[in-house]
């Protein structure tokens, strides 16, 4: 399977889709224009899924798709032709789409691996009484937090449980999957696989290898986070790399907005243009399930946007269209995504 | 004074070793008595314990200034393995938070490398100059010559960073220099040649047979590189210069000769590095198809071949290279295969990383407009320019660069053509004034390699191991294993 044909499932066959917003929101690149284009595909989920995308590769598979007629382009928008919807459902056997990949939920997924792979080696050599071994290459920031995991636990009884969790984990994976993934655990006298070696054996493609691992880290996190109790010490090293879904700047203005604070007040207080700050709003109101739309857009405001666009398809809304009022940007695209959170 | 009893006590109980190498010894003592230090000693002879160990016998830090990243990596490595937890690795690639907290404990780490870039940053000086440094140890000091073929432009304010945290001892070393560079490292480190402990061993590897072979075309050199694989003894490394061939020929390896060959490259990630790694220290792998990326910490014994893919820039990089053989003191083997266009390709890596005269003109004339290209040609311009050159002095000295890359890959290439004795070359090279009795065991100036004569035949009878997957259970099984203390 040639992998340029995972790109016929990030396009739709009536709703025209800019590719350069989705290579951005896969490589993680969090703009708010990138976040709206996620939000508008229903593709926000993918965000990060690949960091390391090449851009040539994703316009080169992009340019080959478009020349074997299976998407079209109209300006900087791209859709899929009812041959590309037959090429799509002819090869859906072939691919390997991830199924519990979740972008904004588990962003430090991959500390997370590196955490609990080093841990595992860790633990490992402590069991096997070896002190003269070396340790995992990882960043230093990863290091200390296992050193740290380490420190809390019972030294005695940490094998047995840390081999109890990860039995509870690999059973409820696919068995190619577990086989796979346990290729890059380590530990006394164990060596771990390349990612390239890995995905020979397992007959994939870099990118499936990526997709199948970039999955599987997630499946893993969504059964120990819903089940701490049946993983503490996996929980335990997941913990403090857990965040909500925005990023830390918004955060940080989302928390002194929830306190009270101004916007004129905030922008002081951390010499944050204005602007920024509502970058930060529009952030919050895609990826927060409660964002409080009403603080931010008053009664008379959104009568007058529903009037405005009252018979007009979402994606076609231009803030042109607006010239006559005083609506600000932000308030349309608030607007904008209030409305399409609501018709999903 | 430290005792001998003293050090030998630490070489035991800290790197478990009973007896020196040739040369360390005389570089620890020197460097323990506080005197200034210049040490060549050949590849594999453990350069690193050379300041390693008289770290725990001297009060204060050990500031080790390394030219590579992947090179910095490994000694770090090197140290947790022996238990050292008090190492730090300073270079560009650390995140901020991380480098704010390590340089908050900056006193507290006993070894610290550095790269030269990070070590002339005003905040680091300013740290060195308030922590005691004990040793300040200058690895690879080939780099600091201009003369030299790694030459990189930061180190030359080493001398002024010596003076700044004015070490108790410094250490240069390298495992290449010729008289030219010996002479240059002196100066450009400040360091007074009548005062300064001397320590130049042979650069000669005895126990590797140097060979070359000349090939038609690349098919040729696939099929030589395929037949030296299947009869040669195991493990060995093949050394490319670019990444791309390090994993097509993997792949053509993987078909002809064993299962059990990986590439490794820069481009690849540090886990996967590790990886590697690992796998090759630990015999699983018997082949490594790599880019010059490898092998800098790798301190495995019994590496029996290194064959060189593509030609090596110098003869320093072919001596590193092919340095990582025989560590054990057995019988190896160096293969350099080659084929006539080599010559052109190699000059232009060797030379395309330089900037040529129409990009200094032009940087020089707006280097506003380079302001924020990141490629390593502009970074070299800009140190030159923020050091006060102006482009005639930058144009004469890249020019001159140049020069001295071509001519160093011209030495490789006579190295090779040589009808004479190889060994005896690359003495003769180095200013070593060790003469080669040269017989059967020593290169092939007078017959190809016999393979049996020098215990390198693979035997006919060595099955292939098979590679396969594990169950994720035996897998799980075998990393906790439960192990009863002896």
């Amino acid at each position: 399977m040639d992998d340029q044909l995972y790109l016929l499932y990030l396009f739709d066959q009536s709703q025209w889709r800019r590719p350069l917003a989705l290579q951005a929101l896969i490589k993680g690149k969090r703009t708010v224009s990138n976040l709206y284009a996620g939000l508008d595909y229903g593709l926000l989920s993918l965000y990060q899924l690949l960091p390391h995308l090449a851009a040539p590769k994703f316009q080169q598979a992009l340019a080959q798709l478009l020349a074997a007629g299976w998407l079209e382009q109209q300006k900087r928008a791209v859709r899929l032709t009812a041959a590309g919807v037959a090429a799509k459902t002819a090869v859906q056997d072939q691919i390997f789409l991830p199924q519990h990949y979740a972008g904004f939920s588990f962003q430090h997924s991959r500390d997370f691996s590196n955490s609990l792979f080093l841990a595992t080696q860790v633990v490992s050599e402590l069991q096997a009484h070896n002190r003269r071994y070396f340790p995992l290459a990882v960043s230093l920031a990863t290091q200390s937090r296992v050193k740290q995991w380490l420190q809390q636990q019972d030294a005695s009884l940490m094998a047995e449980r840390l081999q109890h969790e990860w039995e509870q984990l690999l059973t409820v994976l696919p068995a190619q999957q577990a086989d796979y993934y346990s290729q890059f655990l380590l530990g006394h006298e164990v060596q771990r696989a390349t990612v390239a070696q890995a995905d020979q054996l397992a007959g994939w493609s870099s990118l499936t290898g990526e997709l199948v691992r970039q999955d599987i880290s997630h499946h893993l996190l969504r059964l120990i986070t819903a089940q701490p109790m049946r993983f503490p010490l996996m929980v335990a090293l997941w913990r403090p790399l857990a965040c909500g879904p925005l990023s830390q700047s918004a955060t940080v203005t989302m928390n002194l907005l929830d306190q009270g604070a101004s916007l004129a007040l905030i922008s002081q207080k951390r010499r944050v243009k204005i602007n920024t700050l509502k970058e930060h709003l529009l952030e919050a109101a895609i990826l927060l399930a409660d964002f409080p739309f009403a603080t931010y857009l008053s009664e008379p405001t959104q009568q007058k946007l529903a009037t405005v666009f009252a018979q007009q398809p979402l994606e076609t809304w231009r803030y042109d269209q607006l010239a006559t009022t005083p609506i600000s940007f932000f308030e349309f695209r608030l607007y904008q995504i209030k409305r399409r959170k609501i018709h999903g | 004074m430290v005792e001998a009893a003293e050090i030998k006590k630490v070489l035991t109980q800290r790197f478990g070793y009973t007896a020196f190498k040739p040369g360390q010894s005389e570089v620890i003592r020197a460097v323990l008595a506080g005197q200034d230090t210049f040490a060549i000693l050949p590849t594999g002879t453990g350069k690193s314990l050379c300041y390693q160990l008289p770290g725990y016998l001297l009060t204060g830090q050990v500031v080790v200034i390394s030219p590579l990243l992947s090179l910095m990596q490994d000694q770090v490595a090197q140290l947790h393995y022996l238990g050292e937890k008090r190492v730090l690795a300073l270079a560009s690639a650390l995140d901020p938070a991380t480098r704010r907290a390590s340089l908050a404990r900056f006193a507290q780490y006993k070894f610290v490398f550095l790269s030269p870039e990070m070590a002339n940053q005003p905040q680091i000086r300013q740290k060195l100059q308030r922590t005691q440094v004990a040793l300040l140890v200058v690895d690879e000091a080939h780099c600091i010559s201009q003369w030299g073929v790694d030459f990189r432009p930061d180190y030359l304010v080493l001398k002024a960073l010596r003076a700044a945290i004015a070490p108790q001892a410094t250490l240069a070393l390298t495992a290449t220099a010729t008289k030219r560079v010996q002479a240059d490292i002196l100066a450009k480190l400040g360091l007074t040649p009548t005062t300064t402990k001397q320590i130049i061993h042979s650069v000669d590897r005895r126990n590797i047979y140097l060979a070359s072979e000349q090939v038609s075309d690349e098919i040729e050199k696939k099929q030589r590189l395929v037949a030296w694989c299947q009869q040669l003894k195991r493990p060995g490394i093949i050394y490319f210069s670019s990444r791309q061939k390090t994993e097509e020929i993997t792949a053509l390896l993987q078909k002809k000769v064993t299962a059990r060959v990986a590439f490794y490259h820069g481009g690849m990630t540090s886990q996967d590095r590790f990886a590697v790694q690992q796998q090759f220290m630990h015999g699983k792998l018997a082949l490594i198809c790599a880019t010059n990326a490898f092998g800098m910490g790798i301190n495995k014994a019994d590496v029996r071949f290194v064959i060189h893919y593509h030609l090596p820039s110098s003869l320093e990089s072919y001596l590193q290279e092919i340095g990582r053989a025989g560590r054990d003191g057995q019988a190896s083997i160096a293969i350099t295969l080659y084929e006539e266009r080599d010559f052109q390709l190699q000059a232009n890596l060797a030379t395309n990383t330089l900037p040529d005269a129409a990009l200094i003109k032009q940087y020089f004339a707006h280097p506003q407009k380079f302001s924020l290209a990141a490629i390593p040609e502009i970074d070299l311009l800009r140190f030159y320019l923020q050091h006060h050159q102006d482009e005639t002095t930058v144009q004469h000295l890249f020019a001159k660069r140049r020069a001295e890359k071509l001519a160093a890959l011209r030495s490789m290439l006579a190295f090779l053509q040589t009808p004479g004795c190889k060994r005896q070359f690359i003495l003769d090279y180095f200013a070593d004034p060790t003469t080669i009795i040269h017989d059967e065991t020593c290169c092939d100036a007078t017959q190809p390699p016999q393979l049996a004569t020098l215990g390198l035949q693979r035997a006919a009878d060595e099955s292939e191991i098979k590679v396969g997957v594990a169950s994720w259970r035996a897998r799980l099984a075998a990393i906790f294993a439960p192990t009863t203390m002896l």
